[in-house]
């Protein structure tokens, strides 16, 4: 996954567990669905920039814009470790599809 | 203005904002609680009326830590907010001056259950007049204590109004800047640094909440 | 209304306030609940964590009251326990605790982690607004008087253990 850059890790509560990655595409609305486990999903599609949040409990919540490259992927403490590959996974997904 | 509010407070409150599993709230790229107002005003009022009693000086040296404790909110929250993707889904697309960050700011505040904040003026690099029909601070002082003769008891609500001037015009949060302790002091601590005053309070009998802002 | 998780917290978007068992509920971030902490701590000294607690104690106490009423004791806890958890402070155990009192268990608390984040390692534990949620917790789930419960934090996240740990008793 070379063309996905990581911006920023960081994380107020004192871990490293917000990444933030560039995709090499803008996500678009059908992406979405390629996310697994989703339990929470909101898409505030009524914005001129419809910002999306995704909850996959016990593993993380994935945050963006439709439209935009920039995503955030928020690890859950449990995984904290895997942060990283987690946020890859994550953004595996969501460029799978055409 | 370019700022619909109902909009904003629409959207922010669509946002499901609400503990995980963990029990975390994890939003705007900060951490959050949704506290209890209550709380917040009954050790917040114990360390002034403590403080009132050992006299002015005390009294002011309270004062001053209550909204100092507000303006670091103000810089991390509010400068969080602001350089969030919800700010950038909800709030930006709507900014057409650097004004607009203050009163987008504003409205977002009156989503997070503080009471109604408004606008009354800005003045571009100068002023900012704030004032809230139902503070939560006020509200609260008002439900457990009677009224009092003078000093306003807005300390968040004081430190917040600060903030926005600090971050927008003493500092630049419109740079994207990252908001570490070096830059808060930085905006909050250097020549020119905004200073805000209660200048009126429900808890002093006034039908609204009134905050000034202005350069020190 | 708007759904939160279990509770539906009532908003008013027009006075743009929200109220859950009778409770104002603000949203604020760990910054300013640490700093807070931090100018309470500055200016009440050894009398700040009892007013902590007590002020917890009292907002907690009185609205799990609310949201409690004609529950089972072990649905009372499991109440306090979600309403914890939602509110975002962390999950919290209360399945310790019995009518003379026990442990509770909180991970992840919001408190001390916000406070190492922010300040690092400290000697006295940090979490005396959960002391007082635990307490309001036990009271109102076994119908005890708030003045015979008493919460302490034994071990805390913030001067380095694992979890923090809380001892309760009744007198």
């Amino acid at each position: 996954m070379n063309d996905v850059s990581v911006l920023v890790q960081r994380d107020c509560l004192g871990g490293d567990r917000i990444v933030e990655l560039k995709l090499p595409r803008a996500v678009a609305l059908p992406d979405l669905d390629r996310v697994d486990g989703v339990v929470t999903r909101v898409v505030l599609s009524e914005l001129p920039r419809p910002f999306f949040k995704l909850d996959v409990p016990g593993r993380f919540l994935l945050t963006g814009i439709i439209g935009d490259p920039r995503i955030r992927v928020t690890v859950r403490l449990s995984v904290r470790d895997r942060a990283v590959p987690t946020a890859i996974d994550v953004a595996r997904s969501l460029l799978a599809g055409p | 203005m370019a700022i619909r509010e109902q909009e904003v407070v629409a959207a922010v409150a669509g946002l499901q904002i609400v503990g995980n599993e963990e029990g975390l709230i994890p939003a705007f790229g900060l951490y959050l609680t949704r506290h209890y107002a209550d709380y917040y005003n009954r050790i917040s009022f114990a360390c002034y009326h403590r403080a009132e009693r050992e006299g002015p000086a005390a009294r002011d040296r309270a004062r001053a830590a209550l909204i100092r404790a507000g303006e670091v909110c103000a810089f991390n929250t509010f400068g969080g907010i602001m350089l969030s993707q919800e700010w950038e889904a909800v709030v930006a697309p709507m900014i057409e001056s650097r004004e607009d960050w203050a009163h987008g700011m504003v409205a977002v505040v009156n989503a997070l259950g503080w009471g109604k904040w408004r606008v009354d003026r800005l003045v571009p690099g100068e002023e900012l007049a704030i004032s809230i029909a139902n503070s939560y601070e006020s509200t609260g002082y008002l439900a457990d204590h009677p009224e009092r003769s003078d000093g306003g008891v807005c300390f968040l609500a004081t430190g917040g109004a600060s903030g926005i001037m600090n971050l927008l015009y003493n500092g630049d949060i419109t740079t994207r800047p990252a908001l570490t302790p070096q830059y808060f002091e930085q905006v909050f601590s250097t020549a020119g640094r905004f200073v805000a005053r209660e200048t009126a309070c429900r808890a002093n009998g006034a039908p609204r909440c009134e905050l000034i802002t202005t350069r020190s | 209304m708007a759904p939160m998780g279990t509770f539906e917290v009532a908003q008013d978007l027009e006075a743009s306030t929200a109220t859950l068992g009778g409770q104002s509920l603000v949203f604020h971030c760990h910054f300013y609940n640490c700093a807070l902490q931090a100018a309470v701590e500055e200016a009440l000294g050894d009398d700040a964590a009892d007013i902590q607690r007590a002020a917890a104690h009292s907002v907690v106490r009185a609205q799990l009251l609310a949201l409690t009423k004609g529950q089972a004791t072990d649905a009372r806890l499991a109440t306090a326990s979600k309403l914890f958890a939602e509110l975002g402070f962390g999950t919290l155990d209360l399945t310790g605790l019995g009518p003379r009192g026990g442990r509770a268990t909180v991970k992840a608390s919001h408190y001390a982690m916000g406070w190492v984040a922010i300040y690092g390692e400290r000697e006295a534990p940090t979490c005396n607004f959960v002391e007082g949620f635990v307490a309001a917790a036990l009271g109102e789930a076994f119908g005890i008087a708030s003045e015979r419960v008493r919460v302490r934090e034994v071990g805390c996240f913030a001067c380095g253990a694992e979890t923090c740990d809380f001892d309760v008793e009744v007198l």
